[in-house]
Formats: structure tokens, sequence, C-alpha cells
């Protein structure tokens, strides 16, 4: 919003200074090379190209990162880091939503392939180490590690409608660190990331829901039908949010008109919210269309398919009706802002500004004598530290709480013992050599990440006896048991809420990857 | 769920939720449950709302990541900083508390516009040295400013009138005497304390970066200071400077 207002100021400057400038203009005036203004600026400086500049912006840092090709060490020098980089965000973005989200290692396996390529074409030995280095120069570029993960910042030029031309500039992330609900650390493609990614260069870039709608809409197209549902509950949450954020602002505006700034930004706000809610409910319609024919032209026989397909439309259906009804508030909102500025007419304050922590806060408080210091932080402190629990006494439960047997604690992180390469050969060798070959070659046949249950079925319909598919399971959890990937055939992690079903084995799916894992 | 009770009832399980920090809805079913229904049924995130506030704490952020509570002015919820260090009951102590937990935010957060990023992005660790460093130099900054000025005099000192910065100058002088290595070691140690606590507050996570300890804050840390501690704090600081010369008895509401 300051924003806004600084450009109306600078260019009204702009225009008084024209005015002055005239007369004392080194030349006088020459009719011919008078301009006449509107015309000839609009045919100058179209207003949308300013828009296409910021798209195309959004790829310089990977230009960046391949232009640093040729200034890495040699033996990195072979990498083509701008096809990497496009690698890592197709894996990313294609695991978006999913339980197992792209995570430092999921991106190593996937990109292993591309590496050791890169060596073959440059007639170089892969090497894991070599790969490991050039993935951590990588992600960094992506993540912008060196300038401490701050989003990037591209300065470009664009001619206001006055015809003054501006130096702005721009910040985005590509890539990001993000936490999972399940507590690790996830590589996650910021929204604009995921538009240029997609090519959905018509849309807003910035804009969070229409990036999961994206992500919905390609995931049907690709048959990624699980996926899909996963990311449509994260666009209804977006949903839930936006809905929030509007409701929050009204509430304000009831309660206490100065909280809310509704000189500029809450109009701001409300406009763009109105044209946010017409693009959402076009782009919804289409996925609810989509998701119909697919149900259509599906066969029974893809039951689960169907019910995923089914719960996508009823989720965007349930994102459609959230918005027609906003919709309504939004235009009835109005009139909230329009009551608030008649009896409010007088001196608004601004909105409350975002503080510097440094100069703001910390600075103020070292300046202050130390009795008023003490009684800010006395107050401000509690919220830097969260609800404590206050302790209720009551002997009784002291007693039994004393006597109860230790709880365990909330799992934090999982405690793994590495194993060691001879253990897991051991467990293997109690099966006949002709069973485990038999195992070892449906395993080398697998490519790249399969289900657990997939192989079992494949190994089943292949006529496999029951012991060679308790060695392949006894590989994939091996897999799945050991922090030191190296020693196991094979790496596997946990497919959250997938059931595997066997005559011989019941419990949670693995997802199998065999990549990279030769035995 | 298989017994249906009253909604109040559940809005009472997810703000109990809420408040243990390292629970989490994905390794939690009824915590997921809740978290589900909080987005779908409106009437009932009313009701948890209503429920938070009655018991003094504001909800500040529900997500499948749990639920983000903050204590209000005065909760039973609230921790004192005269409770966060068992033991001591100096004035200095708690004062420097308070400047190690805002000079840890402002070192998780550096830019103003840092408060404003989506909290799910997970910011660069800080290491104690880090923190140090920043409230250091602000310190030696101001105590160069104040070179022309006169010492405070005792009875300024008494009164509770000298300046904060003098109180983190002095912990740094009085280990100088003896050891130019250990200077920092007092302060340092304030601050590694602060970080050991809000770990056990859920607020950080240790990691380790090569040799040294580097503390990842975690995304309720994140949550509690963009959306409240960051702003609420200054707005009392701003408050205070608009009114600089009432007397010092007055509390600021």
């Amino acid at each position: 919003m300051t924003k806004r207002t600084d450009e109306s100021e600078q260019s009204s400057f702009a225009w008084a200074s024209d005015d002055r400038g005239e007369p004392v203009g080194a030349e006088p005036t020459d009719p011919a090379s008078e301009p006449a203004p509107a015309d000839w600026i609009g045919a100058g400086w179209p207003p949308d190209l300013t828009r296409r500049l910021r798209v195309l912006l959004h790829t310089l840092p990977l230009d960046g990162l391949r232009r640093s090709d040729a200034m890495r060490d040699a033996e990195l020098r072979h990498y083509d880091s701008l096809a990497l980089a496009l690698r890592v965000l197709d894996v990313v973005i294609d695991r978006l939503g999913l339980e197992a989200e792209a995570d430092r290692e999921v991106i190593t396996r996937a990109l292993r392939p591309v590496l050791s390529a890169m060596d073959a074409a440059a007639g170089v030995d892969p090497s894991p180490d070599r790969h490991e280095r050039m993935l951590d120069k990588l992600l960094g570029g992506l993540r912008n590690d060196g300038d401490a993960r701050r989003p990037f910042r591209e300065e470009y030029t664009a001619v206001d409608s006055e015809g003054v031309a501006q130096r702005h500039a721009l910040e985005f992330r590509l890539l990001f660190d993000a936490f999972h609900p399940s507590g690790r650390t996830v590589l996650r493609p910021s929204a604009e990331a995921c538009n240029v990614y997609l090519r959905l260069l018509d849309l807003d870039v910035e804009d969070a829901q229409a990036a999961a709608e994206a992500v919905v809409e390609s995931q049907l197209a690709r048959g990624r039908f699980d996926e899909a549902v996963h990311s449509a509950r994260q666009a209804r949450i977006q949903s839930v949010r936006f809905r929030d954020k509007i409701l929050q602002l009204l509430r304000d505006t009831r309660r206490d008109v100065d909280r809310v700034d509704w000189r500029v930004e809450a109009p701001r706000m409300l406009n763009e919210s109105l044209a946010h809610l017409e693009r959402r409910v076009v782009v919804e319609r289409g996925i609810l269309g989509a998701a119909d024919e697919r149900l259509a032209i599906m066969p029974d026989e893809e039951a689960d398919s169907r019910r995923a397909v089914a719960q996508v439309r009823d989720l965007t259906r349930d994102c459609l009706l959230r918005h027609t009804e906003l919709h309504e508030q939004l235009i009835g909102a109005r009139n909230v802002f329009l009551d608030a500025q008649a009896r409010q007419a007088f001196a608004p304050k601004p909105s409350r500004p975002l503080p510097d922590l440094a100069d703001d806060v910390l600075e103020p408080l070292l300046r202050m004598p130390i009795a008023s210091a003490g009684r800010l932080l006395e107050r401000g402190f509690p919220l830097f530290v969260g609800p404590r629990l206050p302790v209720l006494a009551a002997l009784e439960g002291l007693v039994s709480w004393m006597l109860q047997p230790r709880r365990p604690q909330p799992r934090q992180e999982v405690e793994v013992e590495a194993v060691d390469a001879a253990d897991l050969d051991a467990e293997l060798r109690r099966y006949p050599p002709e069973v485990r070959t038999a195992a070892t070659e449906i395993l080398d046949a697998a490519d790249g990440d399969t289900r657990l249950s997939d192989l079992l079925v494949k190994a089943r319909a292949s006529g496999a006896s029951d012991p060679v598919v308790e060695v392949i399971a006894l590989v994939a959890l091996q897999g799945f048991a050991t922090e030191e990937r190296d020693t196991a055939r094979v790496a596997a992690e946990p497919l959250a809420g997938e059931r595997l079903e066997d005559p011989l084995l019941y419990g949670d799916d693995l997802l199998v990857s065999t990549v990279g894992r030769a035995g | 769920m298989t017994t249906t009770r009253d909604p109040v009832w559940y809005a009472g399980r997810l703000v109990q939720w809420g408040l243990r920090p390292l629970a989490r809805p994905a390794q939690e079913a009824e915590y997921r449950e809740l978290v589900e229904r909080y987005f779908d049924d409106s009437a009932f995130r009313t009701t948890v709302r209503e429920l938070a506030d009655g018991l003094g704490l504001h909800v500040l952020d529900v997500s499948e990541h749990g639920m983000v509570l903050a204590p209000q002015e005065d909760s039973i919820f609230a921790l004192k900083p005269a409770d966060f260090r068992p033991g001591s009951s100096k004035v200095d102590d708690r004062l420097l508390d308070g400047l190690a937990q805002v000079a840890i935010a402002s070192t998780v957060f550096p830019r103003a516009r840092d408060l404003d990023e989506d909290p799910d992005i997970v910011r660069a660790p800080v290491t104690v040295d880090e923190v140090e460093a920043r409230l250091r130099q602000l310190c030696e900054r101001l105590s160069k400013e104040a070179r022309a000025a006169p010492d405070p005099n005792a009875e300024d000192e008494r009164r509770g009138l000298i300046e904060a910065w003098r109180v983190y100058m002095q912990r740094l002088e009085t280990m100088e005497t003896r050891d130019a290595r250990k200077a920092t070691r007092a302060t340092r140690r304030v601050i590694e304390y602060s970080l050991d606590r809000l770990r056990e507050f859920g607020c950080f996570t240790l990691s380790h970066q090569g040799a040294e300890a580097a503390w990842q804050p975690t995304r309720r840390y994140q949550v509690m200071v963009q959306q409240l501690a960051g702003t609420a704090l200054f707005q009392l600081v701003r408050e205070a400077l608009e009114a600089p010369f009432s007397p010092s008895g007055r509390d600021g509401t």
C-alpha cells in the first residue's frame, strides 16, 4: 500500500517538475518534439509489458546458476546446472502435497541418474561424493544460500502511465526448506517457481491458491489422482485462510476502525480479493469439469482412482461454494467501509507497520532506564516463549504421577542403529541361493520407485514362491530400517495410509527405490 | 471418536493439544481430526476461539502443523521473566533474559519484512555467537555515543534510572578483568540458557553446524514472533516512547 501512495506521489511530482522545467529548458519549445502525451506513451510502454517483464525476471536466478557453471571447481564443471535445476523443480513439484514430499534424500535419488549421465557424456566416472557436492551447490543456488536464504532480488525498470521510467525491485523465492507436518524438513517450490515451471505465465505468479489449483489441474491431467486429492485439500486450506483473513478484516473494522487502514489498504484488499475470487471461480469450474469428464470415461474397475477423482471434485466444489459465498459477503463489505468512513472522517491513523526488531525494538529498549525496560519486557516476554502450563497442586495426582512408569516421549527423532552390511547378508543367507537370485532378479527388474505391494503382486504373477516373496519383503524392510542407506540394497520409505495385503504379509506399504543400488 | 460429546468438549481437547508444544497432528489421530473439524466447521471454530479466549489464550494459527497459542496479558499461561530462571530474583538477570529474547528474535528475523513471510519457510538457524554479537554491537555503539555524557551516579543506579545497555556492558566488564577470552562468557551463557529454555518450549531444536551448536527455530516459534510477539512488543515500546516522562509507577496501559 505504501508503494502505491509513493508511486502516485512520485508521478505527481514528475508532472510538477515538468511544468517548472519547461521554461528553464535549454532549447526553446519545439512544437514538433512536443508529444501528444497519452497515445504516445501508451504506444511506448504497453502496461502488460511490466507484467511480462516480471515473469521473465523469475528465470534470472536460473540463468545465474548456469553462468556459475564455468566458475565452479574443475571437477564439477561438466554438470549443466540449468538442466539439473529443472529436474529438481520437476521432482519437487511432482511430490507436492504427497506424504513423501521431496527431501534431500529424494532429490539425491532422483538426480543421481541425471548426474551419472552427465558424467558419462564427459567421460568421467560417476562418484556419489562428487554428486553430493554438486547437489549442495545446486540446492544452495536455488535456495539463495549465498544471501542467507533471503528471497532473490531482481531490479528492473518500467515506465509508468505518466511516461516516467522507474526502478523497481522484485523479490521472490524459487525453492525453500519448509516444515513438514511429520517433523521433517522438506524442499518446497515457491508459488512463483510452480507457476513458472508449469508455464502458467498468464496467472498471477504470487498467488498461492492459483499455484495449488494449477497443481491439482496438472496432477489430474497426469493421472496422479491421489496426489491431486492432497493438493485439492491444500487449495481448500488456502481458501479457508483467505476467507478468515477477509472476515477478520471486517470484524476488526466493526470493532475498532483505527486498526484497519481503510484509506488505502482495505479498499485495495477488497478489490484484489474480488478479482482473485472471480479468477478462482473460473479455475475451480474448470477443475470440476475436468474431474467430471475423467469420471465419465474412467472404467469402474479403477475404483481407487474413481474415489480419488470424486474426492478432488468434492473438495473443489467446497472451495467453489466458499468462494461464491465470500463473493456475496465482499460485495456487502464495501458498505461496512463506507459506513466506517462516514463515521470516522477525521485524521485516520496509519496502519501498524512491521518493526525492524533490532532498530525499532531492541535498541530503544537498551536506551531506556532499566526500570522502564524491565517493565516492558515483563509484559512482552511471555509472548516470545509461548504458553506455559500452570501447575495445579493435587496430592492424589502427584502421587500416582510419581508412581506411574515413565511415559514415552513424543517422537522427535528416531534413533536408528547403524546396520552392518554383514548383518544384512546374514539375514538373507538363511535362504537358499536360488531363492535369493530369483528375488534379486525381480528387484533388479523394478525401475526407479515402486510400491512394495506392486513388487509383490508382480512377483506372485511371475510364479514366485513364498520364500522369494519373503526375501523381497526382507530386502525392502532392510532398506527401510537402515540409516546407513549405502549398506542396504534398496531404499524404502513409508507410504502413509497405504496398506499392503499379500497372503503372506500385511501392513503399511513402502515405496521402494532401486535406482543406483546395484547389488 | 465413537461417543459424541458436546462440541465444547472437543474444543477443549483441541486447546489441550495446542498446549502440548511437541505434539503433531500427523502423529496423533485425534489431534488431526480436531484440526480438520476446525477447518470444516465454522461453529466449531468460534467455540474453540471463545474457549481459548476465556482461558486467556490467543489462537495464533491452526494448520496441519497443529495449533499455535499465545498467552494473553496476565493470563495464567503467561511465563514471566521471574519464572523463567528459577532460583534467581535479581532484577538484572530478568532484564538480561528479556533482552536476550528480543535479540534472539531479531537474529532470526533481521529485517522488518521477514516478519511478513510465510511461517512455513524454514529460517536459517542461529548460533549463540550471532545473537551475542548482535546485542554487543548495539550496546557498544550506545556506549560510544554516551562517552561524552557524565557517568551515572550511584543514586540513579539505585533508583533504576541507568540505561539498560549499561547492565549488559557491566556484565561483560566484570568478567573482562579476569580473562579477556571469558569476557563474553557471562552474556553468552545468558543467551544459551534462553535458547535452551526455548527448546523446552518447542520453539527451537538444537542442531550442529560443524563443531558449533546451531539453534533451528521451529515453525511454532516463527508463528509466535511473526504473528504477535514482534509487533506487540514494538507497540509497547512505541507507547512508552510517546509518554517518556510519565511517573515511574505507571504501567503503560
